[in-house]
């Protein structure tokens, strides 16, 4: 499936602690209890995604817009992969949009 | 087998044994520090050492390290008795003190501000450790720092400096006045001795310090000496990895990290003679 075919969202319960440095963010996830040291693109998505859920369209549309990607391909790519791996990490989750329900809404 | 008392840094031990040279090491290593045991007294780790019951004692004498009664480890040749102490206390401390955050690090002090050597075996850091500590410098640990959860200061244990190999006689001609254990040969990481700590460095024993520097040597045969900043996300990262109890620890361990490496710069040292590594150290103090 596409990327455009999903939603993203926080992980529901999921709780953070982050530490940022001159070469990347630490990150300590208290449902996990695991650490990670995350770039600035990664920790874009997460402080993105804080305040609610997105479809990667949109949320590639905005990672454009606030210049953390270039508008081509490659970037575009290379965000769906971060959004994979923080989905691994148990950061994310993804739901598959339901089109009927966007055009009723 | 007589039990013996043995004080160090914040924790008492008793020691049971009937292995002369055990008790004659620690009595030369650690002045001042052993007792006889009190009943009424209370010891944060209760270690035994022995030989094993078997006939294999007359043909081939060996030792066991024992925990609270339990053999831990396997046995080893009684040469390496003393060894076995040192090495079975370390095992102790890194997996029952955990009202701190302890990190495979040795760590030295001037005016109570505190220097972290961390690293993996084979870096550098008992023999960079040991000359230091020579030098000026007060020792905290050889092996193991503890930082407390509370306050980010670093308490004290200033037990033997655990030298290998080459680095034994680096350190007899660099400080011919320190005080050397025997030396055992083939063990598991080769050849090994422990230095004692110098007098001034247990005598402030009680006396805590805050953390100011970390410094990840690495000694380079033939190369210059070299301080360069360290960045500090790939710190708390390496930090984290050296830690016995990081994970454990859980949210406690990353403030505490983070408050380390908050408080501290952070730089590599690559280094092959110690007199430019002590010279480029002190100017970190000055």
């Amino acid at each position: 499936m596409s990327p455009e075919c999903f939603r993203w969202s926080w992980l529901q319960y999921l709780e953070i602690e982050q530490t940022e440095w001159d070469d990347g963010i630490v990150i300590f996830n208290r449902l996990t209890q695991d650490t990670h040291f995350l770039n600035r693109p990664v920790d874009w998505i997460l402080s993105t995604l804080r305040s609610g859920a997105m479809s990667f369209g949109d949320l590639h549309a905005q990672a454009v817009r606030d210049t953390v990607i270039s508008n081509d391909n490659d970037s575009r790519e290379a965000l769906h992969q971060f959004l994979l791996c923080l989905k691994t990490l148990d950061f994310l989750e993804s739901s598959v949009i339901d089109y009927a329900d966007t055009a009723l809404a | 087998m007589k039990s013996y008392s043995v004080k160090t840094g914040p924790f008492r031990v008793r020691v049971g044994t009937s292995i002369a040279p055990v008790i004659e090491n620690i009595a030369l290593l650690y002045p001042g520090k052993v007792a006889e045991v009190m009943d009424d007294e209370f010891y944060d780790f209760h270690i035994d050492l022995t030989p094993p019951r078997s006939v294999r004692r007359w043909l081939k004498p060996q030792v066991l390290f024992f925990f609270d009664g339990q053999a831990l480890f396997k046995p080893l040749p009684l040469n390496q008795a003393y060894a076995l102490f040192e090495w079975g206390l370390n095992w102790a401390i890194s997996q029952h003190a955990h009202q701190f955050l302890i990190l495979h690090a040795a760590v030295i002090a001037k005016n109570d501000r505190a220097l972290l050597l961390p690293g993996q075996p084979g870096a550098g850091k008992s023999t960079l450790c040991a000359a230091l500590v020579h030098r000026g410098w007060r020792l905290l640990s050889d092996e193991l720092a503890l930082i407390s959860l509370a306050s980010g200061s670093i308490t004290p244990l200033a037990r033997p400096v655990c030298l290998k190999n080459q680095s034994i006689e680096v350190i007899r001609h660099f400080a011919p006045d320190a005080v050397f254990g025997p030396i055992v040969h083939d063990t598991v990481k080769g050849s090994v001795t422990h230095v004692k700590a110098p007098d001034s460095s247990i005598e402030q024993v009680d006396q805590k310090a805050l953390p100011a520097w970390i410094v990840f040597p690495r000694y380079q045969a033939d190369s210059k000496c070299l301080l360069s900043d360290r960045k500090k996300g790939i710190t708390f990262m390496d930090l984290a990895e050296l830690s016995f109890n990081y994970n454990l620890l859980g949210l406690d361990g990353f403030t505490a990290i983070d408050r380390l490496i908050k408080n501290c710069r952070a730089f590599d040292l690559q280094y092959s003679c110690l007199d430019e590594a002590l010279s480029t150290l002190d100017k970190l103090n000055a």
